[in-house]
Formats: structure tokens, sequence, C-alpha cells
């Protein structure tokens, strides 16, 4: 499957006097040399010199060296990687969308905020939640958006509160933001399914007491501007407790911060407006289908209930209906609002991550509200199915079923020294990208693996069939393992000395002896 | 639907395998009365073909141009032909964060060349794979910097730093009470120096410098340098325009110890604002402060280099609340694309680009400058973008461009009202000469204010 | 295996008194062992001064990063700048040269601290 010949760094293709790129007729006069001479740009030490077809080789041949989600399943639980339609890929490209420029007047784009209009009514109909903004570049600066909308809302009240609530399953993401929106993080236990835990939990072997949420809520009470809480969180299982957890906050006036990162488990089944969600945020690279692009670029729109929208985002994009006359049909005109003096600001330089709500919104229209239910409930099946048959080969985190990922451990091959790494690296060499290694944190060992509902039985079988062998080989030649990948272009790499000595740039053989 | 592999007797077949009679026997762990009771009130499914149609539709909805005069952050550029056909392949636009070393070399590999591209640009040794624009870049910069100064609070921000930047900036700083944003303020269209150095203090981690300025002007970096690190803080470089660095010196030479920004010009067209690309590169004394994701050189089992993640101490998913920024996705594709740029460009392409930027703006601006009612406000050196005074009508002169599908530059006073009347004009080597006189045509004929 | 003449924390520092009113300071061979391999340690400035159990650094691993509490009050007078370029010290001998920073003890010893004996029954219960 691999290439198995090996690309060098560009840098040592380059030869002088190659172009990849030919300049137009300079068709005025040249330019004046305006520039102060120490600010003239002196000397480039990397920038190769190499033709058009160079670069396509180069580039072509270490693409063969990634796994896509076109090569099979790609089950890293909770990163959502689901088909991308190549219907998505052309829309964002038309030159309607690509050419248009973020500082042109209203009038001359109105497309666009045809689209973020459209999007965002989609997004309130799925969430129940009646604001949005589409400004997030992502999850984690969704996220960020959110928690500074609750700051705002405490800010409107009078209150300076300094504590976020934030349970020990969460994304590293959840706390990372608190901290950024200026907030002491509290870590709330959860219990062994990854729910939030309301009673004090004991460790069994230090006998360290960590305090449950009413323990949490009686002592830091007006303290506590709100709790973040994945769901279903990332042990796949639904907060069944949620309404009672919102409820409870809600008491003492702090709000609820919804991760949607497995809002892909809810939608067309339930709306985190209905159970007390005041606020999230969405991945449209996970859930709304939109390519992962090796690390992004993904968008996380934030939903909030009706108290948090003064606080928004600006600009927010207002609808404007025009009847010409009676019985006329209504015309709609589009403008962004800036006057919105609660607002916490802009989050984003422009729009956000505009390219990226183009595709989700074609994903919205593709799939309908039928087609989103259809993929919900999909997921699900498609996780539970992977469950029973990779049950008794491998330990379960939990017995009951979960919703669109499964989480198991390597306890039974941890007997034989074979650990959650060497399976996930001998997958690969079974030509599968392994999944979601060691998260969440609470379960040791954690494998968990999300199949999307884009793989039909044969992809699901084909995937437990392999699981099954290594589980066999696991107990059968546990040495092996520790070797895999062995079939890759490369074998397991040094983390450690890349850490304690980091090259993190190439540099010209003279530069580095220098 | 098209893309769910559903069918009635694969469904069936699945279910009985889990041993269940249906998907709604599956979702018991929602309890009902938290259950969605109806279908969500949307549109059903749609064909490849409606859907094509009702977007093209919407994609129609926005006014074409023959030029676009306007740069402001976001500039048009031609794009090599190579970049759409690459980043199509699968195993680039589908593959997730390079997590697995072994089976992500393809995006481990581009990514390290892409820093390395990053830091010669701007002269600086260490960047990460991205930030997620010009705006939230001077966050990271500016918070950055707060960490590496140590018990320093306050940044110094340059008025002439793009004003979504400082837009972004004021809303990252508000929730921390203990920092200060202050703004340094203007003198004939570059950072007022005298202003500087009264508002430079003990306390001061970072100044914040546009490079070329918003309004288009050639700041000089080495001239702000000196009192800035006498006073013991960091310059921080703000690029929004990166085929500026073909034309001046690379900001790490010139005093700069950081440099962040937008990267969106490299390989790029505007899109509405996004998805861009926002860069930050540091000194490598500075790297373990850095946000985001970093790829470095490792060696395998046997001795082959490859590419994996590294310093990932740094990073939320490890430090939790204590990581240097809570930064997951970043713009991975759009390095990709400035990568392809950079590596089709070389150095003498990247050159010649920003020469021929230089030569168009230099001739609008001469073209411009013989109309009556335009006049010269700062007299600075300019890369590709420039203000002239207005002394005419702006809503006449944009309605004016916009019949001939010109779209003018930018109402400046919008942002700075002591620049009422003025125009911020942009030209690229995407404007031909034709363009340019047609504008000026269509200049000379808008009707001068009453 | 922990030796008798230096004194520790629960959160698996040692504190180990030279005599002179100056004390080194690491992590234990237990520590560094949860962690796996060390790729760099963050100390504080010489001259700092910190309160028995104050964060005064981190210690780093590829996969996780550990908080470092002082054991007893005191002020830093040297940093072992050998681990700049060699973490791997902290692994290879913890209690010798992967030493993390030199104290001068402000008065007598934090009395909370525990044994060589106390602290392995710890280690021993936490590792069962």
């Amino acid at each position: 499957m691999f290439l198995r010949q090996r690309e060098p760094l560009i840098f040592e293709r380059s030869v002088p006097g190659k172009r990849g790129m030919d300049l137009p007729r300079l068709d005025v006069p040249e330019a004046q040399d305006t520039r102060p001479a120490h600010l003239r740009r002196s000397s480039f030490d990397a920038l190769p010199e190499l033709s058009e077809v160079d670069v396509i080789r180069h580039f072509t041949r270490l693409s063969k060296w990634n796994y896509g989600v076109d090569d099979g399943i790609y089950p890293l639980g909770s990163c959502t990687m689901k088909h991308n339609p190549r219907l998505n890929e052309k829309v964002a490209g038309l030159a309607g969308f690509t050419d248009s420029h973020p500082m042109a007047p209203d009038a001359l784009v109105q497309g666009n905020l045809e689209l973020v209009y459209t999007l965002q009514s989609w997004l309130q109909e799925i969430t129940g939640l009646p604001g949005v903004t589409l400004q997030p570049s992502a999850g984690a600066a969704g996220e960020l958006t959110g928690v500074m909308l609750i700051r705002a809302y405490h800010l409107s009240r009078g209150a300076q509160r300094r504590v976020i609530l934030i349970p020990d399953s969460g994304h590293g993401t959840n706390p990372a933001t608190a901290a950024m929106a200026g907030y002491d993080v509290v870590e709330m236990p959860s219990q062994p399914d990854g729910t939030i835990s309301f009673a004090d939990v004991t460790d069994p072997s230090s006998g360290k007491v960590r305090k449950g949420l009413l323990s949490l809520v009686a002592e830091l009470g007006p303290e506590i501007a709100g709790a973040m809480i994945t769901n279903p969180n990332t042990v796949g299982v639904f907060e069944y407790r949620f309404k009672e957890i919102s409820d409870l906050l809600h008491s003492i006036d702090a709000l609820v911060y919804m991760d949607g990162a497995n809002m892909n488990a809810l939608i067309g089944v339930a709306r985190p407006g209905d159970f007390g969600v005041d606020v999230m945020h969405l991945n449209l690279h996970k859930t709304f289908s939109t390519p992962h692009g090796g690390g992004g670029p993904g968008a996380g729109p934030v939903c909030c209930a009706e108290k948090l929208r003064p606080f928004l985002p600006v600009p927010v994009v207002v609808r404007d209906t025009v009847k010409a006359g009676e019985g006329a049909e209504p015309t709609h005109t589009y403008h962004w609002d800036w006057d919105r003096p609660q607002s916490i600001g802009k989050v984003h330089t422009f729009y956000g991550n505009f390219g990226i709500l183009v595709r989700a919104l074609t994903y919205c229209l593709s799939h309908g509200s039928d087609g989103l239910k259809a993929a919900t409930l999909r997921a699900i099946v498609n996780a539970n199915y992977i469950r029973v048959r990779l049950q008794g080969a491998y330990a379960l985190h939990i017995d009951s079923p979960s919703l669109h990922e499964v989480v198991f451990s390597d306890t039974l091959q941890a007997k034989r020294e074979v650990h959650t790494l060497d399976i996930a690296k001998r997958l690969i060499d079974h030509g599968y990208h392994p999944p979601t290694i060691y998260f969440p944190l609470i379960v040791p060992g954690a494998m968990m693996i999300e199949p999307t509902e884009s793989e039909d039985k044969y992809e699901l079988d084909a995937f437990c069939d392999t699981m099954l062998t290594i589980a066999r080989e696991a107990e059968e030649i546990p040495e092996a393992l520790h070797h895999a990948p062995i079939l890759a272009p490369l074998r397991r790499l040094d983390e450690t000395t890349a850490a304690r000595k980091p090259v993190l740039r190439w540099q010209k053989p003279a530069a580095v002896q220098a | 639907m098209r893309y769910l592999p559903s069918s009635p007797i694969e469904d069936r077949a699945l279910l009985d395998a889990i041993g269940v009679a249906d998907a709604e026997a599956l979702l018991t762990g929602i309890p009902e009365p938290l259950r969605l009771r109806r279908e969500l009130d949307l549109p059903t499914q749609s064909s490849e073909q409606e859907v094509a149609g009702q977007m093209q539709a919407m994609a129609n909805r926005n006014t074409r141009f023959c030029a676009q005069f306007l740069g402001a952050g976001a500039y048009d550029h031609f794009v090599p032909s190579a970049i759409d056909a690459l980043i199509s392949r699968q195993e680039w636009f589908t593959a997730y964060t390079p997590y697995q070393p072994e089976i992500s070399q393809g995006t481990l590999q581009h990514l390290f060349e892409y820093q390395t591209l990053i830091c010669d640009l701007t002269g600086l040794e260490v960047t990460n794979a991205s930030l997620y624009d010009g705006g939230t870049s001077c966050v990271e910069a500016a918070l950055m910097a707060v960490r590496v100064a140590k018990k320093r609070h306050t940044v110094l921000v340059s008025r002439g730093l793009h004003p979504l930047y400082r837009d972004v900036l004021a809303t990252n700083f508000a929730p921390h009470a203990e920092l200060n944003l202050v703004e340094v303020g203007l003198k004939d269209g570059v950072t007022d120096l005298a202003d500087l150095q009264a508002k430079l203090s003990s306390d001061v981690a970072a100044v914040l410098v546009g490079y070329p300025n918003f309004l288009g002007a050639v700041e000089d970096l080495a001239a702000l340098a000196g009192p800035i690190h006498a006073a013991g803080a960091l310059l921080v470089s703000v690029t929004q325009e990166a085929f500026a660095f073909g034309w001046l010196e690379a900001p790490g030479r010139v005093g700069a110890d950081m440099a962040c920004g937008e990267a969106m010009s490299l390989g790029n067209k505007p899109t509405y604002g996004g998805p861009f690309l926002g860069f930050l590169a540091v000194k490598d004394a500075h790297k373990r402060e850095l946000p985001g994701r970093l790829v470095g050189q490792a060696k395998d089992l046997q001795d082959r280099t490859g590419y994996v993640l590294t310093l990932t101490a740094r990073e939320q998913h490890i430090r939790r609340d204590k990581a240097t920024s809570n930064i997951c996705s970043n713009q991975g594709l759009v390095t990709l694309r400035a990568n392809i740029f950079m590596q089709l460009a070389g150095p003498e392409g990247l050159r010649g680009l920003a020469k021929q930027n230089a030569a168009k703006a230099q001739y609008l601006r001469q073209r411009l400058l013989g109309l009556p009612d335009m006049a010269v406000v700062d007299d600075q050196p300019f890369f590709n973008e420039f203000v002239l005074r207005y002394t005419g009508d702006y809503a006449a002169l944009e309605e004016a461009c916009l019949q001939e599908s010109l779209l003018p530059g930018l109402d400046l006073g919008r942002y700075y009202p002591e620049y009422q009347g003025c125009i911020l004009w942009c030209a690229t080597e995407l404007h031909t000469r034709q363009m340019i006189e047609s504008l000026v045509e269509i200049l000379a004929r808008v009707p001068a204010t009453v | 295996m922990y030796p008798a003449d230096a004194k520790y924390t629960k959160n698996h520092e040692f504190i180990r008194p030279l005599g002179d009113g100056t004390a080194l300071v690491g992590i234990t061979t237990y520590a560094q062992e949860a962690m796996g391999d060390v790729v760099f340690v963050d100390l504080p400035e010489v001259g700092e001064s910190f309160e028995a159990g104050a964060e005064f650094g981190t210690v780093e691993s590829v996969k996780t990063v550990a908080e470092i509490f002082l054991p007893s009050s005191g002020e830093v007078v040297e940093l072992n700048t050998e681990l700049e370029s060699h973490p791997e010290f902290i692994n290879e001998d913890a209690f010798g040269k992967g030493w993390l920073i030199k104290i001068r003890l402000a008065g007598d010893l934090n009395p909370e601290l525990l044994d060589a004996t106390a602290y392995a029954q710890l280690v021993a219960e936490e590792s069962h």
C-alpha cells in the first residue's frame, strides 16, 4: 500500500536555475526601489529551486505515505472521520465564493451572507439554541468564544466568578480554554462510564478523596461561572443526568457549556437546547464532514441560548425581508450588524473559515433532516456492531451499549505484555489507521473506536476481522507485536531523542556546522 | 441517501448481530424526556444535482469583479494550478492530524518543510504548524511574549496594526485583568517613536508592529528595535501580506524577536476571509513557550530519518490548563497550499512576484495621483498598498467603480477617523495596466462633489 | 533503594541536606520510572525563594509533564545546568547526577517529610 522508495527533503532536490513558476510579462515600468537599504530583502537560505514537475512528484510521493478516509475505515474515536463528499469540495471552489473579498460591502456579497444565515438556521434547529456565530475557526476557538460568552454574561450581572468545572474525562482543550479565558479550572471526578459523579469519589489506591459535583457546588457556589461538559462524553455515553446537572448549576446562576465534539451522536435524536445547555460548539470538521486536511482547517460554530445572544461576537448576520407589494413574494436581503454594544468583540479577523462553512451547508442540504438523523442512527449502529464483534477478544471499558463510539482497553493483551501502542502499530501493518489511543485519560490503555456512519458491513467486518487477528497474534506471538509496524515506510520513531534534541527545520549543511 | 451505506438487508444483519430490534433500542441511554420526538424542521435530503444548483445560485448572488483594488488583509494573487490538483489528493485533504507518525509521514515531512520555509521567510528559528489567521496569531504572539518576558504585564500595539487584528487582540485580552493592551499612536503613517518611547517601561513584555503596516507603510523595524530592546521588551513583527517577504528584509534579521501574521497570500484566494493561514515564528530560546503543533526530525529503529510531532508537553492534550494555548485543529491544508506555493515560486519567483507587486502598486499610485482629487497623505515607502486622500465623495466613487465591475480601495475613515476621506489602495501581479487605466478613467468621470 | 540521608514527599520529590545549610532537591527513582524518558526540565532562577510545597518547576517526558514542588522552604542557590543537554541523567541516576536544584534552607527541614522507610512503604502501596 505504501510507496517503498524514499522521498528526500525537497531542499536536497534544489538545483540553482530551476523554475517552477513563470512570471507574467511586466506591463508597467519596473518598480522604483524606495526601500531603506537595510530593509531590502537579502538572501533566502532554504527556498528551493525546482520545476513544476519536481514539485508535483514530491507532493504526490509524499502523499503516498499518508492514510486517508478513502483508503478505508479511519477509526479515530472522537475525531469522526467520515466520508468527505466531493460535491462539497467542488462547491467550495466556486469562483463566486473564492473570489469574494471579506472587506467588500454587504450588498456585493449577498450570496455569502445568505449562506451564513442559512447554515446558522440549520444549526439553530439542530441544537435547539437560538443564537449562533460561525466565526470560530476550530473546536477550541469555539470553546474559547463560548466561555467568553459565559464571562460576559456574569459581568453583565455584576458578578466576577472565577471557576469553571470540567470533568476529568474531558478533552484537554476544555481546561486549556478555561485558562485562556482567565478562569481557574476545578476538576470534577467521573464515574467509570465517564459520566460526572455527583458524590465524592475515593481513589482506591491512594485513598485520596475527590469532591463530586454536589460538594463542589456547595463549596464553591457563587464562584462557579459554569461547567464544560462533553455530551455524549468521551466514553461515548450520554450524560444521563444532564438535566439534573444543568438545573443544579442554573440554581446557582452558573451556566452550562456543552462540548459538542460528539454531536454526531445526537442530531435528530436529542437537542442540547432541550436539556439545559446554555452554550456549545459544533465541530463542522467532525459532525458535518468537512475534511480534516491533515490537521485543519476546521470550524467551530457556537450556538447559545437567548440570554447569551447579546454577547455574540461581531458582526452578526441579519436578514431583512422586503415585500414589493400586496400578495408579492417576500424577498430577502442580508447585512452584517456591527452595532452590538454588549458583544465580546471579534474572535477571528473576518468571518471564520468561510470555505469550511460552504462545505458544511452543502452537507446539510444533501442530507436533509431525514439524512442527518439516518446518519446519526447508522453511526450508533456501526459502533455497537464493532462492540459486539470485538467484545471478548478485547476488554470493553463498559458493558452497556454506547452511542457513536466504543472504548476498549488492553487489559487482556497486557497479560502477555502487549499494550495498546503495540496493537495500534500492528493495525498499520494490516493496512489500517489505528484508533484513538490512551484517551480518554480515565481509561488506562484506552482504544477508542469510532467507525462513523460511512462504513458498510463489508468494511466493518474487514476491520473487525483484522482486530481479531491481532488479538490472536497477541496470544501467539506477543513479542512480534512489539516490533510493529514492520510494513510501513518507517519503523517506530524515537520520539524521546526527537524531543531531547529537537530539530525543527532544515538548515543548509554549512549553517549546521557553523 | 448516497453517502450512507444503508440498505434494509444490511441494516437488519447489523441489528441482529447486535441483538436489538431497531436502532432506537440503542438510544435507551438518553432519558426519554430529553429525546426529540419529532423530525427536525428542515428540508429533507436532496440529490447532488439539486444541491449543486442551489449552491451555485448562492455563489452567483455574490457580485463578480474584473479587478479588486482592495487588499486590507486579504490579497488577490494568482494561484498556480498545481496547488488545487495536489491538495485534491485524498491522502492530503482527508487525512487527520499526524498523531501516528508511521502512517502519516507525508503530512509530517510536508510540515517540516513548511516550518523550514516560514523560518526562511521570517528570518527566525522556530515556527509551528500554523495558527488560524492573522488576528489570532497576534493573540498567540502577545500571550507568548507575556510568558517569555515573565512578570511583565503590558503589551503595546501600534495603531498601524490591522484594525481587525487589534479587535481580536482586545477580545482575547479582556478576560485577563492582570494584562494591559496599550495602543501606540501613528505619526506620518508609521509608529510614533516618541509615543512608543513614552509608553515603554519595565512592565512592557512586547510591542506589536505591522510590517508593512495596515496603511501599507514599511515600518523601520531596526529603528524601533533599539528602544524596545533597551526596555527589555520583545519586538513582534506582524505581516498581513506574505508577499512582502520577497521585498522586505526578513523581520528576524532587522530586530524582530517574533514574527507573526497572515500568510494567505501564499496560494489562496480571498474566499471571504477564510480559511487563511496564521503563522508565528520565534527564536530558538523561546521555543518551549510556542503554542500549537511542532514537527521535528526523528530516527526510526533502523536509523532512518522520519518526522514526528514533538515538544508536545506544551500542548493542551498533555498540559491541560497549563498549556501554552488551547489550539488543537489548525490550518493544516492551508499550510500545504503555502508549502507548494513556496516551492514552486522559489527564491526568484518570490522576489519576482514581490517586485511586480511593488511595480503595479507604484504605477497605480502614480496614475491615481494624476487625478485632480487624489493627493499624497504620508509619503512613506510602501509595498503593494498605499493611502491617498480623496477630496471627492467615496460613495460616488464606489458606485462608479461597481458599475464597471471594479472593486475600489478601502474607505479608510471607517477604521481611522483621522484618515477620513482617505482610501487604501492595493495592486498585485493580477492587475494589468489595462485594469489600472480603466480604473483611472472611471475615476476621472466621477462627478466632483458639490 | 531510597537513600537514608534524604527526606521525601508524597509527591515523590527528595531533599538531601548537605550539612552546610544547603540541600539538593530532585525527583525520586520511582517518579522518573513512572514518567518515562525525561526530555526537558524547567527550573527556576537562582535567587528565587519558595515556601515548602510551592511549585518550582516542571519535568517533561514525551507524553506527560509533572509539576515539582519544593520539599522544604528555601532559596535557590544552584541549578543542575547539565540537565539542559542531558535530561536523561534523571532517568539514569535520579538521586545522583539527576538532581534538579540546590537550595539554601530557610530554617529547619520541613517536619512533614517522610524518611526513606516511610517513603518506600508509600511507594509499595501506590504500585501494588
